[in-house]
């Protein structure tokens, strides 16, 4: 919420150009960034307080439940002796060529469906079913199919990327207003013309919005992927936590999960704000 | 000298709920001459929008002649204004007016000049750069009428292009427009449904009924081409206007 509100502050402030209203304007947006950092840190400080305080005061055993200590401990162990890197690293390519594939796949294939209505009609049926089947269950089929190697792997990030991303493409190239429309027809476009200059430039906000859910699926993959079948990456420290019973080393790898996911999420709301800057 | 467009006998149907045929135009003929600012008024289903997109070729299907001394190309000739104005919202203002030139692929200093002339014409020169959300609805529609001109099109086609706006705005939008005519001459036909927008703009006014929609009269402004606006408050203007309200009863 406050993020919305710095980014229209900030589109005020451009609008106005040099007029005395960008005076308060900055003041406001000021308390606006103290508020939005110091939330997420008063939260995290309180999460961590409560944490601590219950391992402590109700005695859990470490297996069950490690103190916040313990966990950095642990974070800090993969650090120093070279595991975290590699392992990040291979989750993080992973993520970035099976996000993008996925992208450039579900755009075609959302182009496809958005020009041809016979595609639509076979496609489309069977594009919902195959999203209907839970991914934990098509997992290991794909490894069955594909063995323990990076193909199931990618196969099942790009599973999971492409259908947003379709479903954004279709949506976002319906998006474009009748006059607009009309508009190509009278300045006489070439089709490709119309995708490039119009269609597309229309489509970003919704491509933005399917790019947030896939990028978040292709993390998911990535880490389903690697639980399952794999033995590098993020996925498989969890693993490796888990069956050594070291919760600490679980924990870690989950926080360090959890933070490539806002990593994710952070750099396309990042692009979305770069990208939409100047649009309604 | 023949007019610019001639239109000849257009009758256009349309298929309606249970094979009913509604007659959407009847022997409708007009002539636009050159350099001529021709008004279409007329209530709301008398189909004057409809043979306004006939003359942008946006609609062809429909019986009779539509004839042009000389035959508009493709994409060059037509100039068309929305009631809303569609601008491209990630485009800067600048960018918007360019798009016709950019569709033909002209890059030469003679169009960067001419969508120059052009904002200065509407008065956007400050705000070439702005994006069109930062705009007003008036200077989002003078983006809109620019952008009709930039590729310099033989006619300027308006689809009731000032009635979304408010009535301050559009007393100015009528000045800019005719303060355009003054520096470029454009053939415009204008669809409105307001008579004091037609008698204060145009040159003759094309007025039309509905069920089925047919020219009734085709009157000629008793105006001087000099308009500003005292002109509004001449006993002519008010005669006038006000013949052309008894017309649409």
């Amino acid at each position: 919420m406050s993020m919305e509100t710095l980014t229209r502050r900030r589109g005020t402030d451009r609008d106005v150009k040099g007029s005395a209203a960008s005076g308060p304007g900055d003041s406001g947006t000021a308390r606006t960034v103290a508020v939005r950092v110091l939330t997420p840190l008063a939260y995290v400080a309180a999460v961590l307080a409560a944490w601590s305080a219950y391992v402590s005061l109700a005695d859990v055993p470490s297996y069950l439940l490690p103190a916040p200590g313990d966990v950095l401990d642990a974070g800090v162990k993969l650090v120093q002796d070279g595991t975290l890197w590699p392992n990040l690293t291979y989750t993080l390519r992973n993520i970035v060529l099976g996000f993008v594939g996925g992208s450039l796949i579900g755009i075609a294939l959302g182009w496809v469906l958005w020009a041809s209505r016979t595609v639509r009609e076979i496609l489309a049926p069977y594009m919902v079913l195959l999203q209907a089947a839970p991914k934990i269950a098509v997992a290991p089929l794909l490894v069955l199919w594909f063995g323990l190697s990076l193909t199931s792997q990618y196969a099942l990030i790009l599973l999971l990327v492409f259908f947003p991303m379709a479903m954004a493409t279709v949506l976002g190239l319906k998006d474009v207003p009748a006059d607009i429309g009309t508009l190509g027809r009278l300045l006489h476009l070439s089709r490709w013309q119309y995708l490039r200059m119009i269609q597309l430039p229309a489509a970003v906000p919704a491509l933005l919005a399917g790019a947030k859910i896939a990028v978040i699926d292709a993390m998911t993959g990535a880490f389903l992927a690697e639980y399952l079948a794999s033995e590098r990456g993020l996925g498989y420290l969890m693993v490796l936590g888990n069956t050594s019973s070291d919760t600490p080393l679980l924990i870690a790898a989950v926080l360090i999960t959890v933070a490539v996911g806002l990593l994710g999420f952070g750099l396309v709301s990042l692009a979305e704000r770069r990208l939409l800057r100047g649009r309604r | 000298m023949s007019p610019l467009l001639s239109v000849r006998g257009v009758h256009k149907t349309y298929a309606a709920a249970k094979r009913s045929k509604v007659v959407a135009l009847e022997d409708v003929d007009l002539d636009v001459g050159e350099g001529e600012i021709v008004a279409l008024i007329g209530p709301s289903g008398c189909g004057k929008s409809t043979l306004l997109r006939m003359m942008a070729g946006l609609d062809t299907d429909f019986e009779g002649d539509l004839s042009w001394s000389v035959p508009p190309r493709p994409g060059k000739d037509i100039g068309f204004v929305f009631q809303e104005p569609a601008l491209l919202p990630w485009r800067t203002v600048r960018r918007n007016v360019s798009l016709g030139l950019e569709a033909q692929r002209d890059t030469s200093e003679q169009g960067r000049e001419q969508v120059t002339t052009l904002l200065d014409l509407v008065g956007l020169t400050d705000f070439a750069d702005s994006f069109p959300k930062e705009l007003s609805g008036g200077m989002r529609q003078r983006t809109a009428i620019a952008r009709a001109l930039a590729y310099n099109p033989r006619i300027l086609l308006m689809d009731e292009p000032f009635g979304a706006l408010d009535a301050i705005t559009r007393d100015r939008l009528h000045d800019d427009l005719l303060r355009i005519w003054e520096t470029t001459h454009k053939t415009i036909v204008l669809v409105t449904h307001s008579v004091e927008e037609a008698t204060y703009l145009a040159d003759r006014v094309a007025v039309m009924s509905a069920r089925p929609g047919r020219i009734k009269a085709v009157h000629t402004v008793p105006l001087s081409r000099e308009r500003t606006p005292e002109t509004r408050q001449l006993p002519e203007f008010a005669k006038f206007a006000g013949m052309l309200r008894q017309e649409l009863v």
